[in-house]
């Protein structure tokens, strides 16, 4: 198997740059969110985005589904909700301030009863931060609206040989009493069945044009199934011989801990009468029972995203490691 | 384990949704052509693989939780009890830091990570009932864990993060709803309440089913090394054999460990606990002072004619075997305010039957009432000028708080009360007003329980609890993680009274007390700190024939009690 990156293995090796770390990277990331779901940009400046959202994204975004069931039953108009994100401490306090010195104003326009000025609530923003609500509404939306891709690479210098792959991501748990995640990203070729690791980091800065799949498959020897298949059979393999020492460890523990127990258990048993006995002993499976579930070790394979490209043939010429068949 | 070549047996069971995929990628593509604006389709794409790594849960060596926290940053104690708990305790442990280091953070972020890494989705919080809504709020808005309180028999169901009261929980129809679920993680906080496994409450705690499970105590044995195996059998039963086995192997006496070093081993592997004194955190230094007073001469006729009738009393009572109680407590009120100790005397009077002892008593009563001004309370309001900051002002009696209120208010200080009678959320409005519009709290011992004032920084004495336990906890709700400035704490000392010595006593000791009492929280239930030592005192105080006989035999006692503190401390489980 070709690898685009050194080694991609199982052991635990932490990505050099997660993702969504720095303010930046948010306010890039939610940016590009929402023009591409169509929401309406209002304001945007330092640290700061203001958009109206569209009805589909609305009901992603905001967790309020009696809400829309009324709409939908009442067939009332309803005002677009809009977003207003900050993504520094600094940002936020700043456009609370506008907005409530905005509003104030308006109300003000427009005249305020002396019970109105007390109750008087300003629109706020809200601070876009990892593990936000509004952050993780939005990762609950990417999960349904960019799972599949069906792309080729934007060429305008015709003649190209173009090879179609079929790219997976996977996100791997290693279980026990933690959890460890690794991610991978598997790509065949659907023409003769080269596979790649480390696919992603390949293609993920090119740019693509939304192409036909009937157009992908049609020279691809290859099924979506089968490639499928292929793809979890090479994972399977891998993961059968990596380090399993960890699960080792984690059954040890567990045997361990199922043994004490035990022990623990069968140490009252004697001083108690066998109505006791019962109870004491269906204690003792629940217990037991409880520690498998907890300490057992196991893996899961959660394929996370798929996508059915087309690319050039010489782009796959990758650097250092020619492409070979296997 | 055995063989070398049966590798099949030795892999993990392997999950796939392959299939999922396959079906869901297949309806993907034949649907294509109707999707009419397919532009933003590997922006998406990207995007989606950005959020996916974003969430990665890599190694274990890292809290994922730390970077999803927002507004503070946990200790550097607070982060590596979590790591140990997660990595090596695998997620069943006793916290049991001291008070005030932060047991609820740990906890808080041992659920995050849990939450964030996929093995916890259903979590149960027992907590005491007056913190429910206070953890309820911490985990939503410091981790931003989506919990609710338990409200009622459907909320069990309905939420998967609960925080509920252990009292209601063991009740009908409650306990048979926490019992039928299978919970990922269950916290008791206060687990101390669970040290008798004939109780209902360890009971409970024994058949709630769980995975991981996590018991914060502050004081994981009060009065008995076995109250420690109660609690790790909860965890991990047979850690430390059964009962009769662990009292074999490990117990000497109730308080001292035979072993201490193999308990001391096979104890870390299921409890952690951080101590002040181990520099895990540092605090700013408080700064305690007595505020002399002088009685005016009403006041001090009025302290002198109760002291002449306690004392008489009191060798009559304690020769007659009676109950010298309500004399301690008139001696505690007369030090408080003259108030105050007009209702223990008015109450005293309506059962007695002796009349010339009702007698005495109404005189009294009316030399109390003809007292309009109280020193004290003048020295506060003066002391509040100066102060012109956030203040908690202590006493131990609801009628002096009552007229400390009325007093302070007809002055225009703004100011509300506080107090253990107070519904949970009366509790936190009172706190919430103190916090961001009025400048006094004034609270009795018995509301001082649970609420964290960290953002005041004086705190004002009024009266004193007689023992160094209880003033103890009143600094510690200032006095406490969070604080980021000097604390000062002002202990009104009435001259010539018993109150003045107590002040002493405290003041002087409580240094010593604090040094040795670095386990403060482990002491609270010591009977020697409790009812005893009020009693001790007061016999002091009654039968002592001069002012320095008194100040010499409470010195004496103040260093009786330390010694004794400092023997345990040798041979103690925790110390060495």
């Amino acid at each position: 198997m070709a690898r685009l990156k050194p080694s991609l293995v199982l052991s635990p090796r932490p990505m050099a740059n997660p993702p969504l770390r720095t303010p930046k990277e948010r306010f890039q990331f939610c940016d590009t969110y929402l023009q591409a779901v169509g929401a309406r940009e209002l304001r945007r400046s330092d640290a700061y985005l203001e958009y109206e959202l569209p009805i589909d994204v609305d009901k992603e975004l905001t967790d309020r589904p009696y809400f829309w069931l009324w709409v939908e039953q009442t067939g009332h108009q309803v005002e677009p909700t809009v977003l207003r994100l900050a993504f520094s401490e600094q940002a936020a306090q700043r456009e609370n301030e506008r907005l409530r010195r905005e509003a104030w104003t308006t109300a003000e326009a427009r005249g305020m009863s002396e019970v109105e000025r007390m109750f008087f609530r300003p629109p706020v923003c809200e601070l876009i931060t990892l593990g936000s609500f509004r952050l993780d509404k939005i990762f609950d939306s990417l999960a349904k609206r960019g799972r599949f891709a069906c792309v080729a690479y934007d060429t305008s210098t015709h003649g190209d040989h173009m090879v179609s792959w079929l790219m997976v991501n996977i996100m791997v748990s290693f279980q026990a009493a933690l959890t460890q995640q690794v991610y991978r990203s598997l790509a065949i070729r659907l023409d003769h069945g080269e596979v790649v690791d480390g696919f992603y980091d390949f293609v993920r800065r090119l740019p693509m044009q939304p192409a036909e799949p009937e157009q992908l498959l049609q020279r691809s020897r290859i099924s979506v199934s089968d490639a499928l298949l292929r793809l979890d059979n090479t994972l399977h393999h891998e993961i059968l011989h990596s380090d399993l020492s960890w699960a080792e460890e984690a059954r040890h523990n567990l045997q361990q801990e199922l043994e004490q127990i035990d022990l623990y258990y069968e140490s009252l048993l004697p001083d108690l009468d066998a109505e006791e006995r019962n109870l004491v002993q269906a204690e003792r499976d629940r217990k037991r029972q409880e520690v498998r579930q907890r300490s057992e070790p196991r893996i899961v394979i959660a394929y996370q995203q798929a996508a059915l490209m087309g690319l050039p043939e010489r782009m796959i010429h990758l650097p250092g490691t020619p492409s070979h068949k296997r | 384990m055995e063989s070398g070549w049966n590798v099949a047996v030795r892999t993990p069971p392997i999950q796939d949704d392959r299939e999922q995929l396959e079906h869901n990628l297949a309806e993907f593509l034949s649907h294509l052509h109707e999707t009419d604006n397919r532009s933003t389709e590997w922006i998406l794409f990207q995007l989606q693989a950005d959020a996916v790594r974003a969430r990665l849960a890599e190694g274990f060596d890292q809290l994922l939780a730390l970077e999803h926290l927002q507004g503070f940053t946990p200790l550097p104690h607070q982060v590596e009890t979590a790591h140990r708990v997660l990595r090596d305790l695998r997620g069943r442990a006793i916290l049991a830091d001291e008070v005030g280091l932060g047991k609820t953070i740990e906890a808080g972020l041992i659920l995050k990570e849990y939450l964030l890494r996929g093995l916890v989705r259903k979590a149960l919080i027992l907590v005491p009932a007056s913190l429910v809504l206070q953890w309820t709020r911490e985990l939503n808005e410091k981790f931003r864990i989506p919990c609710f309180a338990q409200r009622n028999e459907w909320t069990w169901s309905e939420h998967d993060i609960i925080v509920a009261s252990l009292d209601t929980a063991k009740r009908e129809p409650h306990r048979t709803a926490v019992l039928g679920q299978a919970w990922d993680l269950v916290i008791v906080d206060e687990a101390h309440k669970l040290k008798n496994p004939r109780t209902r409450n360890w009971q409970i705690v024994n058949q709630i089913p769980n995975k991981f499970l996590l018991l914060l105590t502050a004081t994981p044995m009060q009065n008995d090394l076995r109250e420690l195996h109660t609690l790790i059998t909860l965890l991990r039963p047979g850690h430390l054999g059964n009962s009769r086995e662990f009292a074999r192997s490990f117990v000497e006496s109730r308080r001292t460990a035979k072993r201490p070093e193999t308990l001391r081993e096979q104890v870390s592997n299921v409890l952690i606990r951080n101590r002040r004194r181990d520099g895990s955190t540092s605090l700013p230094p408080r700064h305690v002072r007595s505020v002399p007073l002088t009685l005016s001469p009403p006041e001090r006729a009025l302290y002198d004619a109760v002291q002449t009738f306690l004392r008489t009393e009191y060798r009559a009572r304690s020769e007659g075997r009676a109950s010298v109680l309500p004399l301690i407590t008139l001696q505690r009120e007369i030090c408080s305010s003259p108030y105050a100790a007009m209702i223990t005397m008015e109450r005293m009077i309506k059962r007695s039957k002796d009349d010339s002892l009702r007698k005495t008593l109404q005189k009294l009563t009316r030399m109390a009432e003809s007292i309009h001004t109280y020193t004290k309370v003048e020295t506060v309001l003066q002391m509040l000028k100066e102060i012109d900051d956030k203040c908690v002002v202590f006493t131990e009696y609801r009628a002096t708080q009552d007229f400390l209120l009325y007093m302070l208010k007809r002055h225009g200080i703004s100011v509300v009360p506080f107090r253990g009678g107070f519904g949970r959320g009366k509790k936190d409005w009172m706190k919430d007003l103190f916090a961001r519009k009025v400048q006094v709290l004034v609270a009795t011992e018995s509301g001082g329980e649970g609420i964290n004032l960290q953002f005041c920084h004086h705190m004002i004495n009024f009266d004193l609890p007689w023992n160094p336990m209880r003033l103890e906890q009143r600094i510690g709700r200032i006095h406490r993680l969070g604080q980021t400035e000097e604390v000062y704490i002002h202990n009104l000392a009435t001259e010539n009274t018993i109150e003045a010595h107590i002040v002493q006593l405290l003041q002087e000791k409580i240094r010593l007390f604090e040094m040795i009492i670095g386990e403060l929280d482990y002491i609270v239930g010591d009977h020697r700190l409790g009812e005893d030592f009020d009693r001790q005192v007061m016999d002091i105080a009654m039968t002592s024939d001069t002012d320095t006989q008194l100040q010499e035999r409470l010195n004496a006692f103040g260093d009786r009690v330390l010694q004794e503190w400092k023997r345990e401390e040798d041979t103690s489980l925790w110390h060495a």
